[in-house]
């Protein structure tokens, strides 16, 4: 249904893609390891299918730093100085 | 976009809130990013569908901003560290 949704606005699969993660705010990363994506780059639309799996940003580091934003990374660091003054 | 979304309000989809940042990963230098996302859910769980501007950005000088910024926070705590 999604995908015949899709098709009406001329979206197309975006080839290529290995993952995707979606940062939440209370730190946590949906991670889709095996990940189909359909979309538009011009409607700024996509559609992401398949299984995913709720991680902590603890549990995908270090592959997942370059992905983070330079607010998150600051908070890291941030936090990295927190804990090493305990 | 107007249009997309139109059509996809008729899939009864679920909005999911608190997602800041949804990184889409191509290859080991490639990634899309599609900061302030607004994502919905489809009512089986498998699809999300996420509107909102994907920016391409190069892996390798994010992963150098990341390295520098460890490195920093690295020094920060061995300077408090001394002081201590």
């Amino acid at each position: 249904k999604l995908s015949a949704t899709l098709k009406k606005f001329n979206a197309q699969e975006i080839t290529g893609i290995s993952e995707v993660n979606m940062f939440k705010e209370d730190g946590t990363v949906l991670h889709f390891p095996k990940v189909h994506v359909e979309g538009s780059v011009a409607s700024n639309t996509f559609a992401i299918s398949g299984p995913s799996q709720q991680k902590d940003i603890a549990e995908l580091i270090p592959d997942i730093l370059p992905q983070m934003g330079q607010d998150a990374l600051l908070q890291l660091q941030q936090a990295a100085v927190q804990f090493s003054k305990l | 976009e107007k249009a997309a979304r139109a059509l996809i309000s008729k899939l009864n989809l679920q909005k999911v809130e608190g997602i800041t940042r949804v990184v889409l990963k191509r290859t080991r230098q490639h990634i899309f990013v599609i900061a302030n996302p607004e994502v919905y859910k489809t009512p089986t769980g498998n699809s999300y569908v996420v509107f909102g501007e994907a920016q391409h950005e190069d892996m390798q000088a994010t992963a150098r901003a990341a390295q520098i910024a460890a490195a920093q926070a690295q020094q920060a705590a061995a300077e408090t560290g001394s002081v201590s």
